[in-house]
């Protein structure tokens, strides 16, 4: 066979080899989603965050490298912000008190503490992962808070951003 | 077999198996004449070595998200083409007693088909003896029994077996047309 016939035969059984393997995060995000189903009631919102974290997922975890380290932080990190709020919710804890706001932004706080954390161990790439990493994350925990309105959801997303920026900054410098 | 710079290739195994897709050309190049020296030593023709070097080439590029970082490269390309080379010994193993069993039934069919010629022909020729006048059939039939004595001399009974075979060929002619 042609080297160049092989050459090009290596790459799509590589391409085709890593694409199997990252549908392999399907068995975590589809749970996911069908939990958000299950706990919010809302189909459409949770089908709709679910397609898009599954697919985020899955080509970030193909295309590797600093993608795929970031789709794995992500999705166990945005396992955390989708599954706290919904345990309070679901529990009745935090809508007796109208508290869904503060637990979101809590969660989102612990979560960015953690993110921030790991981005001080990537050495090249770190907005790249950063990036990514949200993403997932956000995703995954708008799926959890989007049924609690936008104001947890906004407390999500602030909560996580919080504690990335001075995190990110003082690592930079040093 | 040209030297392996096992740390230059144990990186490019890393960076493959992370994703890395520009590290693919530089490893296929590097990979290719050691996989094919290792597999010409198992295997002894080199076009079956050509064969498993394509196919363990595929092999390492597909599973290479299984390779553990910081492990030894070569020798995880090794394990890979030692089995690859067991596997295509069997195939050839398997396909060689395919062979023979094939051989063995062709004989069995032609040792088949000339038995089936002979017992036409035997057939044929009783028919044509049958018409024969009763001295010729003796005489024949005295020549295929050789237990059976002739009760006449011997130069009497060369003559009669003579004259019967001639009688014998002339009537197959007649009747066969050859």
């Amino acid at each position: 066979m042609n080297s160049e016939i092989l050459k090009n035969n290596i790459k799509r059984a590589y391409e085709w080899a890593r694409f199997r393997q990252s549908l392999i995060l399907l068995l975590w995000t589809i749970p996911l989603t069908l939990f958000s189903i299950w706990a919010c009631g809302t189909i459409t919102l949770s089908i709709i965050l679910g397609t898009l974290l599954s697919v985020a997922a899955v080509l970030f975890l193909w295309r590797g490298q600093i993608l795929g380290k970031a789709a794995l932080t992500g999705l166990f990190l945005g396992t955390i912000a989708f599954l706290i709020p919904l345990v309070f919710h679901l529990s009745g804890l935090c809508c007796k008190a109208d508290l869904e706001k503060e637990i979101c932004a809590v969660t989102g706080a612990l979560v960015g503490i953690i993110l921030a954390r790991s981005i001080t161990k990537v050495e090249n790439k770190k907005v790249v992962y950063t990036s990514a990493s949200l993403g997932i994350i956000i995703l995954a925990g708008v799926l959890g808070c989007g049924s609690m309105g936008a104001g947890a959801v906004v407390g999500l997303v602030g909560g996580i951003l919080i504690p990335i920026i001075p995190f990110y900054s003082f690592f930079k410098k040093a | 077999m040209k030297t392996v710079d096992r740390s230059k290739l144990n990186e490019l195994m890393n960076r493959v198996s992370s994703g890395d897709r520009s590290a693919i050309d530089p490893l296929f190049e590097d990979l290719r004449p050691v996989i094919l020296t290792f597999a010409t030593k198992i295997l002894t023709s080199s076009l079956e070595a050509e064969d498993v070097t394509q196919q363990v080439l595929i092999n390492i590029f597909s599973r290479s998200s299984e390779f553990i970082q910081g492990k030894d490269a070569l020798s995880w390309v090794f394990g890979i083409t030692a089995y690859e080379c067991k596997t295509q010994k069997k195939k050839t193993s398997r396909r060689k007693e395919d062979g023979d069993a094939l051989i063995s039934r062709i004989q069995a069919t032609e040792n088949f088909e000339d038995k089936l010629i002979i017992n036409q022909l035997q057939d044929l020729l009783k028919d044509i003896i049958a018409d024969l006048p009763s001295l010729d059939k003796e005489t024949i039939l005295l020549s295929i029994e050789d237990s059976l004595k002739p009760e006449v001399g011997s130069a009497t009974y060369r003559k009669r077996l003579q004259r019967a075979m001639t009688r014998l060929k002339q009537a197959w002619r007649v009747k066969h047309e050859f």
